[in-house]
């Protein structure tokens, strides 16, 4: 805009100017025509006086010639700004003067008598003649350059006239566009706020809706504990109307008397500006009946800083508190029975140790007592006497593998895990060639290894689980001809099965609740020795891994056993 | 030598001992139970290690022993060459006993052998914390037993060599 105005005063200027040039051209036009009408008057005036000699014509004559004197000086003045119509109007100035001279002379001639004048009449008047030619060729050539001049003028101020007029065109239409799009802006501008507005009763509405309804209690107090507003939620709580309680109730008519002093103080701090940070108090209904509350503040500080007003919040402990009791009453019922069982526990490992040290020392004495017996009174001992005595002793065995392994299976309850990856199939690989190198009848059983993932667990609990269910397929099948013992395992999506199959004397599945149990046996002591121990230890040990065991058979057609383990990322029991 | 049928369980008993007896002792057994005693000496006797095996049943009765105080106020102190020590005993334990023995200067040296009914993983794990030498389950079976009693004292006794002090 502002530059649109300067170019407005410039071609305004520009437009003035060009039209004074025109103006002046014109002037000088009618300079030219005034002079040479001038210079006629006075030589009418001459010619008259000269012929006539009358006086009558002398003064338009003088009358005349100061007119063009004048008239002359103020063309030259006029043409000072054009050098080439300065050059003839100096030219034409000559030759006016020169007429002027003329005329003089044939003023004077006019004087003298009349008979002598003809002659000189005739010689001024053919002398003026041809100047006053001159003259007007003079005054010719001027008018037409300064009617080229004008022309040119013309033509540069009819172009300035028309660029104004084009600028002023543009002006207007920029201004009428301007004017649109301001109006466009205030109309959206307009839309804008009105939306805006909405928008912000909407979030008011909003704020307000969440306030009352929040599922904790709120409410502001001034100075002096006047409730100024307090929340639908906080209402129902306490069982007042908004209009009981907002601008009528103090606070402290709300607190629970056991709860009066510590609100007081907290209140007091809050206003020299510290902020209560979940302060448990009670409140006072409208019936008289007491709640608990957890109660945070802050603070509102007015125009000049002041602390004027504090903003409550209230979360209602009721229920909590009864969660709390119940699992403060869990805890101690939990406690009481960890205690219970921490003195058991040690009870159990006083005595497994017992069973160990003391259980087995005994035994050893009546082994060793019996040997002594056989060894210091052989000649005095008969077949019988040798025989029972070998029964005491075969039993005192018996008893000592029953210990050890009730030990092994108390032991597989107790020990502490230590999680890594197990190669199962490097494990299982170890483990049978132990078995290979303690039983010399081994080497006939074929051994299949199919595919054994790898799984997380204990490797030691886990070398005992394989152990013991390889132990058995090797002794179950030990009366086969052809005895084939086959292990493999099946990874799925969340545990993998693993599996050990014999071609042995098998079992009735009539009995298959006792398999797992300790000191069960489903065959005969004199056909297959055993404690009865190796599968309960290995359904120990899968189940505290968080497996199954199972297993299935038929009498005479083999048995298989299946132990899972879940599938883990890493460690740790679930 | 302890003849058939006799209860050689009195013959060993300290005071049946001689003075020249009781500086010549070459095993120390440290056994409560007097059953697991006459066992093991037997067991030992098999070897001719008998009349170098001194007895006592408790740990205070073996650290006395070992430092001539009390009853063996008499006794030169020359340390035995091997020790056999009970775990669980009355008065002073096993392991009582292993950290007087292996923290003495005049005693670390002497190689105790810990024969215990005991097969317990912690027990194991503490003896060997006390600088135990050897740690033996005593078996049930009494041929294994023997076996393995005189098995120690061929070994601790007779190829093991020790500084002489």
């Amino acid at each position: 805009m502002i530059w649109m105005g300067i170019v407005a005063v410039r071609f305004v200027n520009s437009f003035v100017r060009e039209s004074g040039k025109v103006e002046h051209s014109w002037i000088v036009l009618a300079s030219v025509d005034r002079l040479f009408s001038e210079l006629q008057d006075a030589e009418t005036g001459e010619r008259g006086y000269m012929i006539t000699g009358s006086r009558s014509f002398l003064a338009p004559y003088l009358e005349a010639v100061k007119k063009v004197r004048g008239q002359m000086g103020e063309l030259s003045a006029l043409v000072s700004d054009n050098p080439s119509q300065e050059r003839r109007v100096r030219e034409m100035e000559q030759l006016v003067s020169r007429r002027l001279a003329l005329l003089e002379n044939g003023v004077a001639l006019g004087r003298s008598a009349p008979m002598a004048r003809n002659t000189a009449l005739i010689t001024i008047m053919d002398h003026g003649k041809a100047v006053m030619d001159r003259i007007r060729q003079e005054k010719d050539a001027i008018k037409s350059s300064e009617y080229r001049t004008l022309r040119r003028r013309s033509l540069v101020f009819l172009e300035k006239r028309r660029k104004m007029l084009v600028f002023a065109g543009s002006g207007f239409a920029t201004s009428f566009l301007m004017i649109g799009l301001s109006a466009v802006f205030l109309s959206r501008e307009i839309d804008r706020r009105l939306r805006a507005e909405t928008k912000a009763r909407q979030v008011a509405d909003e704020v307000r809706d969440l306030y009352d309804h929040a599922p904790c209690g709120y409410h502001s107090v001034d100075a002096r504990g006047t409730i100024l507003r307090i929340n639908t939620t906080e209402l129902e709580w306490l069982g007042y109307t908004r209009e009981e309680i907002e601008g009528r109730k103090s606070i402290f008519d709300l607190i629970a008397p056991d709860s009066q002093e510590e609100y007081r103080t907290a209140f007091q701090k809050k206003f020299l500006g510290e902020a209560v940070r979940d302060q448990r108090i009670r409140l006072v209904r409208k019936n008289g009946t007491l709640f608990p509350v957890l109660l945070n503040a802050s603070m509102i500080r007015g125009e000049d800083g002041q602390l004027v007003a504090s903003r409550a919040v209230l979360l209602d402990l009721t229920d909590k508190q009864m969660d709390e009791e119940k699992i403060l009453e869990l805890n101690r019922v939990l406690s009481e029975r960890n205690a219970q069982l921490e003195v058991s526990n040690a009870e159990l490992e006083g005595f497994s140790y017992s069973v160990s040290h003391d259980l087995r020392a005994p035994l050893r004495s009546i082994d060793g007592f019996s040997r002594i017996l056989q060894e210091d009174y052989s000649g005095k001992l008969d077949a019988e006497a040798e025989r029972v005595i070998g029964v005491i002793r075969n039993n005192t065995l018996k008893m000592s593998a029953l210990i050890d392994d009730l030990l092994a299976f108390s032991r597989m309850g107790k020990k502490a895990f230590a999680w890594t990856l197990v190669d199962m199939d490097g494990l299982v690989r170890e483990i049978l060639q132990g078995i290979l190198s303690d039983r010399a009848d081994a080497s006939s059983v074929t051994i299949d290894i199919g595919c054994l993932p790898p799984v997380w667990g204990d490797r030691a609990l886990l070398a005992q689980v394989w152990t013991n269910l390889l132990s058995n397929a090797f002794k179950f099948s030990e009366k086969n001809e052809k005895p084939v013992v086959r292990v493999e395992g099946m990874a799925g999506p969340a545990e993998i099965v693993y599996a050990v199959r014999d071609n042995g004397v098998g079992f009735d599945m009539r009995y298959y609740d006792k398999l797992f149990k300790v000191f069960q046996r489903l065959h005969a002591q004199a056909d297959f020795p055993g404690t009865g121990v190796g599968l309960a230890i290995v359904q120990r040990v899968v189940s505290r891994h968080g497996g199954r065991v199972w297993g299935e058979s038929r009498p005479g057609e083999g048995a298989s056993f299946y132990f899972s383990l879940p599938v883990r990322e890493r460690g740790g029991e679930s | 030598m302890v003849s058939k049928g006799r209860d050689f369980r009195k013959t060993e008993k300290v005071g049946a001992m001689t003075d020249e007896c009781i500086n010549k002792v070459e095993i120390l057994l440290v056994e409560d139970n007097p059953d697991d005693a006459e066992l093991t000496q037997r067991a030992l006797k098999k070897h001719h290690f008998i009349n170098h095996v001194f007895w006592v049943k408790d740990g205070a009765e073996a650290l006395d022993f070992l430092y001539g105080r009390g009853s063996f106020r008499d006794r030169a102190g020359i340390a035995p060459r091997l020790i056999l020590l009970d775990f669980k005993l009355p008065k002073i334990d096993g392991i009582g006993v292993l950290k007087a023995i292996k923290s003495d200067e005049n005693l670390k040296h002497v190689p105790v052998v810990m024969l215990t009914s005991s097969r317990e993983e912690k027990d194991l794990v503490e003896a060997y914390r006390m600088g135990v030498n050897s740690y033996i389950v005593k078996p049930v079976e009494f041929e294994a037993f023997v076996r393995t009693v005189s098995d120690i004292g061929f070994y601790w006794v007779l190829t093991n060599k020790v500084p002489d002090c």
